[in-house]
Order: C-alpha cells, then structure tokens, then sequence
C-alpha cells in the first residue's frame, strides 16, 4: 500500500502553532529586554587619525593583552567595500576580524569610506584610488615612518587595493583580498546555479542601459542596493526572516547575532554614480581589470605590476563574488609569491561566521608575519 | 521643436501648422510640460509592462518550485517516508522554491525581464526630472542638471588641488638633504 507523503495531524498542526506562538511571544520580550550597548557593533576602541571629504582613516587601540611579535610590528590597513559598511569586520566581538588582528599584536587601520552625499556623485573610482586611499596609505606611512604597508582589502574594497597597488606598488609591503573579483567574467565558464547574479544581471544590461541609470539616480541609494542583495535570494530571505528567526528567539547568543547583523545590513551608505558607472561597465560588463585595460587617472593599471607577495581569500560558498571569479588568478600578477586561502562560509560569513572564525584571521596574520620586513625610513 | 503625438495624423498636422505660432505666443513652457507629461505616462505604462514580466518569470518559478516540491515528496514515498511535521513540510517548500526560484531569475527570460524592468524605471524617473526641470525653469530656481554640473566642476577642482598638492609635496621630499 502506498503512504501519503504528507500526513500531518491537527493535533500536530495545532501544537507546532501554539510552540511557535509561545517562542515568537517569549523572543519579543528577549528582543526588547536588549540594551543598545548589547546591540552595539563595531566597538573596538580607535582614533580617527585623519579625514578628507567623508573618508575617515580609524587607527585601532591596540588590545592590552596582545602578543608581542618578536620583530618589528606588523601594520596594515583595512579597505571596505563601499555597498556596505566597515563595521562588518569588526560587528561583534567575539567575531570580530579587527579584534583578532589586535590580538597578535598586529598594527590595524581602517578606511571608513563615509555616507556619500549627493555632491560626491562624480567621485570615480579613480578619486577613491588615487586620492582617498592613497592618502591614507601616505599618513600611515608617515605615521609609522615605513616606506610599505600591508594592505587588506574586502570586496569592492580588494578591487581597490588590487588597483592601487599596481599603481602605486612601492607603497604596498603585502597584499591580502578577500573575496574580491578580479576576473569579472570567470563565472561565464564555470557558472554556479545559486551565484553570480549581479555578473550576469550586470551583462543582461548594455552600456547604455547603466548609463541612463546612473544618470537618473545620481548616486545608488543604499536601500537600493540593499534591495538588489535581498533580491538576489529572496526565498532565502523570507526563510530568514520568518523561520530563520524564530529558530533563534530562545537563544540570546544568536538573537544577538542577528539583531547586530540586521543593525549592520539596515546601515547602507549611498555609493557614488561614476563609481557605479565605471564599477558596472568597465568591470562587470568589459572586465578591463584582467585584461590589463582598466585606465585610471590617467594610467592602466597593469596587474603585472602586482610584484609584492599576494593572499587571495576567497569563500567556498559566496554567492555575491562566484569563486571561479576570485580563485586562481595568481598567473595574472606579476608577482611569485601568490597563495590562496580557501575559507568555510559564504561572503559575509567569511567574516563573521562561526566556523570562519578559526582559518580567516589567523591564517591572514600568520602569511603578513612571515613576510613582515617593513622597510623603515632612513633618518633624515 | 516640440512634437506631440505624432502617432495621431491630426494631432501632428495641428502640431506642425500651429505649434511654432503658440510658441510665438509664449506657450512653449506649457507645451513642453505637455509632452514631458506624455513621455511620463509612457514610460508609467512601459514600467508596469516591465514589472509584469518580472512577476511572469516570479510566477514561472513559483510554479516550477511547486513541480520541485511534488517531486521531492514522491520521491519520499517512494521511500516509503512521510512528513507529518508542518514546519517540516514548510521547510522543504521553502528549499525547493529557493532553487526554482534562482533557476528563474538567473535565466535568459529572466535576466531580460529584470534588465527591461532597470530600463523602464530609468525611464519613469528620467521623466519626473524632466517635469522638475521645466518647474524649477519656470520659477528661476536651478536645474538638478544645473546643480549637478556644479557639483561636476567642483570635483574636477578637487582634483587639480590634489595633483598640485602631490606634486608640490614630492618637489619638497625630493629637495630634502
């Protein structure tokens, strides 16, 4: 005799509503019972050290009871994506990247990129690059009196990092990316079934198409690109927020954990409308980066100049950045020292998931100290 | 020179013969608000379309996530097993519908909806700022093209000032003993 495949009881229906009414009425007092210092993120202590515009250069406290490296410190700097911002890295702390850079006595930067306002709509990527970034390159470098630094850079922020120092790669001890895209079209011969949709959203759309978007909104509005991530999984987001969240209503470390990441996700800056057109056309749509074309300031920046020791970190299970996008890309650079770090999560789980905490962190701090031989400046 | 609805004979005949005399007359303001309000509710309609065919390739991957779902659950009977929990059954929904629903919108139908839907809503809102355009012409305030371009040329000094700044800075470290 063939069973029914579904066979679920009124008692059980009942039951199962009535736990799920007692959970959800339990988590609203949970919820609510939070203080905003429980709900705070980004708290480790730091110092703005220097601004321009709306780009702020933080410089970390370092932790009191970090280990002392037996040479010289390690220093680097941090640079975020511009869709989202920098807390990400540092959202809680006992998941926070920053905190563990602290904790092996490593000298932590951060670039804040700001809240872009509506006048900062020619800001190209180039302004970012050239100017911004390289700014602050220079005030940790005179800070510090080095003539290099270590370079980290996330995402958009990796694109930025990879771009600056094949311009400028005197300055640039190590580079470190994670989860960047370099070859924007990589995904075209290995395509994932549940990732690379901005790629191929981004070449549904010709030329023109981003040029009369980014001509009619100016700047892309941080709702809107929050709206463009959500709408990349969206059974997946409902699952979260309905499922997903009452899965963690009587777990006070979770609950947190998704009140800290939903404060972070609800905080969208707005991002510049050259950088979007030139992000969307020359990137996603012509892929210049790999071929050696893309033209900034003035000058191509020619990944073969990338002569320094280079980590790739990607994530095994992104879905924003497809990994055939951002692994294997060594045989672009110029340089020979090249190696990957493969870690557990999906994109921003690379940062603060739980099974990411173990590689990320310590495998970043682990590859900059082997290679920390920062050249100190003569004295004048 | 204006055109309205040139699709209408009579519309364009009276346009042509009578358009250039009421802008003579001082009517090309309300002329031009005219056409800009068509081209909007043009553009209203061709996002309504576009949004359509986005919900199409939605309801296309609604449909295949509840083919997914049927097939799961005979391939549990055929297992012999059976569901009786419904978080359980809206669990597995939700998984099925999941990959349906990425296979649909990262689709050539789909990805064509979602781009034409992009374009239809540069459109709409090309059009409110054309109509914000003629109002703030109308009343001597500054055009959003206007501000813009302000904002442009300031820019572009910014940038001057930190070449110049770049510059005057390596000339002085390269002067240094």
């Amino acid at each position: 005799m063939n069973r029914r495949p579904i066979d679920i009881q009124p008692l059980t229906l009942l039951r199962e509503l009535s736990e799920a009414q007692q959970k959800i009425a339990n988590g609203a007092q949970r919820i609510a019972r939070f203080s905003d210092s429980e709900l705070a993120i980004a708290t480790a202590p730091k110092d703005e050290v220097w601004r321009e515009d709306m780009v702020r250069l933080y410089h970390y406290r370092p932790a009191p009871q970090a280990t002392q490296p037996a040479g010289p410190p390690t220093i680097v700097l941090i640079a975020y994506a511009l869709v989202g911002r920098y807390q990400m890295i540092d959202l809680e702390a006992e998941r926070s990247f920053v905190r563990k850079l602290l904790a092996r006595g490593l000298h932590v930067y951060m670039v804040d990129w700001g809240e872009p306002q509506r006048r900062h709509r020619w800001l190209t990527i180039d302004d970012y690059v050239n100017g911004y970034l390289d700014s602050c390159v220079d005030v940790i470098r005179e800070r510090e009196a080095v003539d290099s630094i270590n370079l980290i850079g996330v995402c958009q922020g990796g694109v930025l990092s990879l771009c600056h120092a094949a311009l400028h790669p005197e300055k640039v001890r190590n580079l470190v990316l994670t989860v960047t895209p370099i070859d924007f079209h990589g995904d075209k011969a290995a395509p994932e079934a549940a990732g690379g949709y901005m790629n191929r959203w981004a070449r549904a759309l010709d030329g023109d198409d981003i040029d009369a978007l980014v001509d009619s909104m100016g700047n892309a509005s941080g709702p809107s690109v929050g709206h463009s991530f959500l709408m990349m999984n969206p059974v997946g987001n409902l699952a979260k927020y309905t499922l997903g969240l009452v899965d963690v209503l009587d777990d006070d470390a979770k609950l947190l954990n998704f009140l800290r990441m939903e404060r972070w996700i609800g905080d969208r800056p707005d991002t510049p409308g050259e950088f979007v057109r030139q992000w969307f056309k020359d990137l996603y749509q012509d892929n210049k980066l790999v071929r050696n074309a893309f033209v900034l300031g003035g000058r191509t920046v020619d990944l073969r100049q990338l002569t320094m020791p280079v980590l790739n970190v990607s994530a095994d299970g992104d879905v924003v950045i497809p990994t055939a996008c951002s692994r294997g890309q060594g045989a672009h650079f110029g340089t020979t020292d090249y190696a990957e770090l493969s870690v557990p999560g999906g994109h921003i789980g690379t940062f603060v998931g739980g099974k990411a905490q173990a590689v990320l962190a310590p495998g970043i701090a682990d590859w900059l100290e082997a290679r920390n031989q920062p050249r100190k400046r003569p004295p004048r | 020179m204006t055109s309205i609805a040139y699709d209408f004979p009579w519309i364009a005949a009276a346009e042509r013969v009578y358009g250039p005399l009421a802008d003579a007359f001082g009517l090309r303001p309300a002329r031009d608000a005219l056409q800009t309000w068509c081209e909007l509710a043009t553009a209203q309609l061709g996002e309504v379309i576009a949004n359509a065919q986005v919900a199409g390739v939605v309801a296309a991957g609604a449909v295949d996530g509840m083919n997914r779902l049927t097939q799961r659950l005979d391939r549990l009977r055929g297992d012999g097993q059976t569901i009786n929990s419904p978080t359980a059954l809206l669990r597995m929904g939700l998984g099925e519908f999941d990959g349906a629903m990425h296979a649909a919108m990262l689709s050539e139908p789909g990805l064509a909806a979602t781009a034409a839907s992009v374009r239809a809503t540069s459109h709409r809102r090309s059009g409110w700022q054309k109509l914000s355009t003629l109002s703030a012409e109308a009343l001597g305030q500054p055009t959003r093209v206007e501000v813009d371009e302000t904002f442009r040329e300031i820019q572009q000094l910014k940038r001057e000032v930190r070449e110049l700044k770049r510059a005057a800075h390596a000339r002085t470290a390269g002067s240094r003993p």
